[in-house]
């Protein structure tokens, strides 16, 4: 959660967010959270680890863990095809900090601009998925994006549950 | 200045710390043995100083308290107002280990024995160098100096600073201006030493200065001032006589003194000269000269490399940065040739291409190992420790112990080393503990009273060969081979080899020693040694001769951060097996394998049922595979199998943890880079045994398989 606002609050311009699908619903996370994006390649499997754990991979020299984001918000799954993408995220929250991980959706869409006024934070959100991941909604262009909670969807993939802290 | 800024700061001082209670330790030590010279003391006293000044910038007081009074009784000793004696020495070596402490909890919490420890070398200055022979003039003095008959009208300051003194960034002037808010003062300027106007460089300090300060003030706040630039000055302070008659306080050097004269450095000295037993009133004027700082000549000779191997940080010699640099360079180079041939669009030509690709190979390789390399330290950054612990334990043993450390410069890996040192504390307390002999055995038996205790440290074929020999007396293989009878470890009728007796010192439960000591024996023995090593990645040896001693060798990786991997493949997923921890492959159509009826399947190796793991299922892998061959992996003496498909070549891996990312997983080690790019992961054998087995039937087997 705190990674999040803390890219919003010090600076009057909007923040960038960068948007991704998964079937219909289109997902939002702050830009600078993002490390790269890959199109989708061969994972090594890890033993004992959740179905939404595809793996890990060789990100020039860095083993990075990949997280099906489909299985992991309860999505049915999806054929990979050519558009599917993975999301190198690098989460800076207190449970998550500095791991990077791959996220795999469905493909990337867009960039946005976002001020801090166009969030909507609620505790709330009647959502296809856990809300516990979700930070807030925005409206653009008469569309709804849901913003993560990008902290919470790493550390929870990744095994080590942050404190819940509702502020 | 923000927190992390300070905190950051705070951590230099520390490492620098730990660097300068090393000296202060190291140097102790020396002075003990007998070497007395000045130059080692100024380092010592030096090092003190340093860890004071810095403890008080950084809020450690507490530390800054201790080195104080630690500091008052080496500057005693520095200046010849006493002789180096071995109460001090203990008190002092004493005084560093709470130092050290006090330094680990970062200032956080007080030490139970600094205050008391305090005031022993409070009452060691006030007594003076008490059983010492040379006491007369030197005690008498001390005694006045401690405690003045009455305060001084003022002093006189001659302060002459060194050339360089402006360089460093101070300034004369502050510093008379500070004097001045002390009592009234009246300076005058020596400019004798200004060279002519054409050799006269204005970066230098030409000027010197005699103040006469006048107040009820103590030496010490003039002390204090001085203190930043003490080593950049010549300052001599002396104290004007109260008309009132007084006891005068005067440096005497007694003839006797140990180490140059410092009479040579200082001018002031001769003046306050006396024989020794002469009264102090012969002296011209009440004065007592303190003697002039030295010169930090041999500072910077002090501290090098003499790195300490425990923080976080690493200290690398520009020497291999350099060399990195080079490589780099040449990389760079080779990459522009290579750019070069692929621009050129209309031929390739490939033998050129070929040749550079040899070029980036051989680059690449090297990088890996300068940078490999870097991890590197000295293995004297972990010896250091030992001399301490040595004649610690030789004092309390009542042993006479030589210790004589050769191969200290032999590099090992930063985490080796560090992992090392506890086992390697641990043969060396074992070797003065069992292996010497008390002074007179020693003596009976034709050997030297004092005992030698040997660290030889080499590099062989990519490993680190350190040897821990001692000359006492030997393994006793009769009391050795009863015992493990007695405990179960052998069977009544077995007969073992020599070699076979020695190694049961390194079986689980097995201690020799009569009662258990403070010094070693207290349940963890040698086996925790062994087992520490092959964690490692190691193997230890024993070689002993009755009567005449006991070698113990280890050998250990270079470095953790590659090992030697067999490839294999499991259900179409390729997996790298450690090497060191193979003991053979066998095909499982020629095993006789039997189900428990706990579901365990184990099968005949060598005599003996072994455990069988099923690596497919214990992985959950899709499709199970053929499960043609089993490898037999060898875990702390015990054997398990370990059911594969293929087995692929062998390869070096670079191991990658799991956990920088994700989390560590039960089975898998970490993971490395295949030569295509994917990653494989590698098995953690440790994890394969649970914890139950014939250690008789495994050592046996092991021992077959070295």
């Amino acid at each position: 959660m705190e990674a999040v606002e803390h890219h919003t609050v010090d600076d009057d311009a909007k923040a960038q967010y960068l948007t991704f699908r998964l079937g219909e619903e289109e997902y939002a996370i702050n830009i600078l959270s993002v490390r790269e994006i890959k199109s989708w390649g061969p994972v090594t499997p890890l033993p004992q680890s959740p179905p939404y754990m595809l793996g890990v991979i060789n990100l020039r020299g860095a083993i990075v863990p990949v997280v099906d984001l489909r299985r992991r918000f309860g999505l049915p799954d999806l054929e990979v095809c050519p558009t599917t993408t993975v999301v190198i995220v690098s989460a800076e929250g207190e449970t998550s900090n500095g791991k990077v991980v791959g996220l795999v959706v469905d493909h990337v869409s867009e960039v946005y601009h976002l001020a801090d006024d166009q969030i909507q934070h609620s505790a709330d959100i009647s959502s296809e998925i856990d809300s516990t991941f979700i930070h807030g909604l925005a409206k653009t262009d008469e569309r709804l994006v849901i913003l993560l909670n990008l902290d919470r969807v790493v550390s929870s993939s990744i095994g080590s549950e942050p404190v819940v802290s509702h502020d | 200045m923000d927190d992390n800024e300070l905190d950051e700061l705070k951590g230099i001082f520390l490492d620098e710390c730990r660097e300068n209670v090393d000296i202060l330790e190291q140097g102790l030590l020396q002075l003990g043995q007998g070497n007395d010279d000045h130059e080692l003391l100024n380092e010592v006293f030096r090092a003190a100083h340093s860890i004071k000044g810095g403890g008080a910038t950084f809020g450690f007081d507490l530390l800054a308290e201790l080195t104080h009074h630690m500091e008052t009784l080496l500057d005693e000793m520095r200046s010849d107002k006493r002789p180096v004696n071995e109460n001090d020495l203990e008190l002092l070596l004493e005084s560093v280990d709470i130092v050290r402490e006090l330094m680990e909890a970062r200032g956080d919490s007080d030490h139970p024995d600094r205050i008391a420890m305090q005031e022993r070398l409070e009452s060691s200055v006030l007594q003076g160098p008490g059983a010492s022979t040379n006491s007369s003039a030197s005690g008498d003095s001390n005694a006045t100096d401690a405690i003045p008959a009455a305060p001084p009208a003022g002093y006189t300051v001659q302060f002459t600073p060194k050339p360089e003194l402006l360089e460093r960034g101070n300034d004369p002037l502050l510093l008379l201006k500070e004097l001045e808010k002390l009592g009234s003062l009246k300076v005058v300027i020596d400019d004798a030493t200004i060279p002519p106007w054409d050799s006269f460089d204005p970066k230098q300090a030409y000027l010197s200065w005699t103040a006469t300060l006048e107040g009820d003030c103590s030496r010490a706040a003039i002390e204090e001032i001085f203190e930043w630039i003490e080593f950049d000055c010549t300052l001599v302070i002396t104290e004007i006589a109260a008309q009132i008659s007084e006891q005068p306080t005067v440096v005497t050097q007694s003839s006797e003194a140990p180490g140059p004269s410092v009479a040579d450095e200082s001018p002031a000295a001769d003046a306050t000269e006396t024989p020794a037993g002469a009264t102090a009133a012969e002296a011209p004027a009440a004065k007592d000269a303190t003697t002039p700082a030295k010169p930090p000549a041999k500072k910077a000779a002090a501290s090098e490399a003499r790195s300490q191997g425990e923080g976080s940080s690493i200290r690398i010699s520009t020497e291999k940065i350099d060399q990195l640099i080079n490589l780099v360079g040449e990389l760079v180079i080779t990459q522009s040739m290579l750019n070069r041939i692929s621009a050129d669009g209309s031929r390739l030509d490939t033998d050129e291409l070929r040749d550079r690709l040899t070029d980036l190979d051989r680059n690449t390789r090297e990088l890996q190992e300068s940078i490999m390399r870097v991890r590197m330290l000295p293995l004297a950054t972990g010896f250091n420790r030992l001399p301490r612990l040595v004649r610690d334990l030789s004092r309390k043993l009542e042993k006479k112990v030589e210790l004589i450390v050769d191969g200290g410069d032999t590099e090992i890996d930063k985490t080796v080393l560090e992992r090392m040192m506890d086992p390697l504390v641990h043969l060396v307390r074992n070797a003065l503990d069992h292996g010497l002999e008390e002074p007179q055995a020693r003596q009976d038996a034709g050997k030297p009273e004092t005992g030698q205790l040997r660290l030889n440290a080499y590099h062989q074929s990519g490993s680190v060969i350190i040897e821990i020999s001692d000359d006492g007396r030997g393994i006793n293989r009769d009391v050795v081979l009863n015992k493990a009878r007695e405990r179960g470890i052998v069977g009544p009728d077995d007969v073992l080899t020599d070699d076979q007796i020695n190694k049961l010192i390194f079986a689980p439960g097995f201690s020799t020693a009569k009662e258990v000591s403070d010094v070693s024996g207290r349940g963890v023995g040698m086996d925790v040694v062994r087992r520490n090593i092959i964690d490692l990645g190691g193997h230890v040896d024993i070689q002993s001769e009755p009567g005449s001693g006991t070698t113990i060798i280890i050998r250990l990786p270079l470095t953790l951060a590659i090992l030697n991997g067999q490839l294999v493949s499991v259900a179409g997923q390729t997996f790298v097996v450690p090497l060191l921890s193979i003991v053979e492959t066998i095909e499982i159509s020629h095993s006789r394998r039997t189900k428990l009826p706990r579901g365990t399947e184990v099968f005949e190796f060598r005599d003996a049922y072994v455990p069988l793991i099923r690596l497919s299922e214990r992985f959950n892998l899709p499709n199970t595979g053929e499960g043609a061959l089993i490898v037999v992996i060898e875990n702390h003496g015990q054997l398990t199998g370990l059911v594969i498909d293929h087995v692929l070549g062998q390869q070096q891996a670079v191991i990658k943890s799991l956990d920088d990312n994700y989390r560590s997983i039960k089975g898998i080690a970490g993971a490395t880079i295949m030569s295509d790019g994917s990653v494989a992961l590698i098995l953690d054998p440790a994890a394969f045994f649970s914890g139950t087995g014939n250690y008789r039937e495994a050592s046996e087997n092991q021992d077959e398989a070295a």
